[in-house]
């Protein structure tokens, strides 16, 4: 056997023991049951059918919370006259805490709360934040709580990061980023940051990666392309809409 | 009169020429390297048809399943265009395992490819580009997911872009 083939055959049999990462894998938009339909995004119906998943699935939910008339409201977008209090929807994630325990993966349960940028009322949107910290605090002395605090908004994220939250919740603080921003006005405030592969080019990810940042990967499908992404990149978190394919894929 | 026969004798060299390549099947294995897409960068073909200038069926295979658990598959027709262009369409198979089973993901591609400037020995090269448009998956007691023709979704995820070269090797 020549030295050549020898390489070859030692190279295969690497390739063949890789495992999958193992990110955390979070609930998309609070809504990741049944067949996508963005419709359902961040509503309560979604939430609380997606949380049936349980721990075996989820090992945490996203949830975004809006700004307006004076209130955290839990929607995707500003403007919906109905949409409910975010403190509503975080009791029936405290609720759920409280019913089935930690995460099956892990022992400790993710919650991503995204602020949405909302102009003039983002001061505003750091209430949001204070009132997860309030209603968390119920049950995480009883389940561990990872914090995840993301936004587009660089400017509510420079204020944000001068609140941090003491234990016994982790909080961590990421940027919501579209496309390759500069992150130089946060660089030592941030933990991880958010992007979805359709957005992000490689360049990006060995830039997020020479920073230190966690990468946080969404998107709605799991498509052969996103997993790609992800058995590449290796994120910290796996945001997804098709919960139960992601956990088929990373295996429990 | 030597003129005269010396056309005749082209010509019915030629008409015997043709009647090889009607009798004869056109054959070739194929090498593609893609870029990215989701599928596995080096794969391997085969092309039959009547004869290299008409339709051919092309099956392209994945070996690499036991590298991570995924395979693809592609099945297409490759049209001959005019200025020596080709137009591949078919459809394309990804199977992923899953802890329940595998998963189906279900495909349409649609690209074209040019001939190089590049020979090595029997091989020739070419260079191609292709769109694929992710319609459906299902499989592994999961619910069955449309992609890119369904409302309520934007995932970009659902379309791909690749860039491809193929070594061509005619049997």
């Amino acid at each position: 056997m020549t030295p050549r083939i020898v390489a070859v055959a030692l190279a295969v049999a690497a390739l063949a023991g890789c495992n999958r990462p193992r990110p955390v894998l979070l609930c998309h938009n609070s809504n990741c049951v049944g067949t996508l339909d963005a419709s359902r995004d961040d509503t309560m119906p979604a939430l609380q059918a997606s949380l049936e998943l349980g721990p075996s699935v989820l090992d945490g939910v996203e949830i975004d919370a809006v700004w307006q008339n004076n209130y955290c409201h839990f929607a995707h977008d500003v403007g919906d006259p109905a949409a409910p209090l975010l403190v509503d929807a975080l009791d029936v994630v405290v609720d759920y805490l409280q019913r089935v325990g930690p995460p099956h993966s892990g022992a400790t349960f993710t919650l991503l709360l995204e602020l949405k940028s909302a102009g003039d009322a983002n001061a505003d949107l750091n209430r949001c934040v204070s009132r997860a910290v309030t209603t968390l605090e119920r049950v995480s002395h009883d389940v561990p709580i990872q914090l995840l605090i993301s936004s587009f908004d660089q400017k509510l994220l420079k204020a944000r990061a001068l609140k941090r939250v003491a234990a016994p919740l982790d909080m961590q603080l990421g940027a919501e980023i579209w496309t390759t921003s500069d992150l130089g006005a946060l660089r030592s405030s941030l933990d991880f940051v958010s992007v979805t592969p359709s957005d992000t080019d490689a360049p990006a990810y060995s830039r997020y990666a020479d920073q230190g940042y966690d990468v946080a990967l969404w998107n709605e499908g799991v498509t052969p392309t996103f997993l790609d992404a992800v058995a590449l990149h290796a994120p910290r978190y796996v945001s997804v809409g098709e919960a139960a394919v992601m956990r088929g894929w990373i295996g429990n | 009169m030597r003129r005269v026969a010396n056309l005749c004798c082209m010509a019915g060299c030629l008409a015997a020429l043709r009647g090889e390549a009607f009798a004869t099947p056109a054959v070739e294995l194929d090498t593609e390297l893609r870029s990215h897409g989701g599928a596995h960068g080096l794969r391997f073909g085969v092309a039959i048809g009547q004869r290299a200038d008409r339709v051919r069926g092309v099956l392209i295979v994945d070996p690499w399943y036991f590298i991570d658990e995924q395979i693809t598959t592609d099945l297409l027709a490759r049209v001959p265009l005019p200025a020596t262009l080709e137009l591949n369409v078919g459809l394309r198979n990804q199977a992923v395992s899953l802890a329940d089973g595998m998963r189906l993901y279900e495909s349409l591609l649609i690209g074209v490819a040019a001939p190089l400037r590049v020979r090595v020995g029997a091989m020739q090269f070419n260079a191609g580009m292709q769109l694929t448009t992710l319609l459906v998956s299902h499989g592994a007691g999961l619910p069955t997911q449309l992609y890119s023709l369904s409302r309520g979704t934007s995932n970009l995820e659902a379309y791909s872009f690749e860039l491809l070269v193929q070594g061509r090797y005619a049997l």
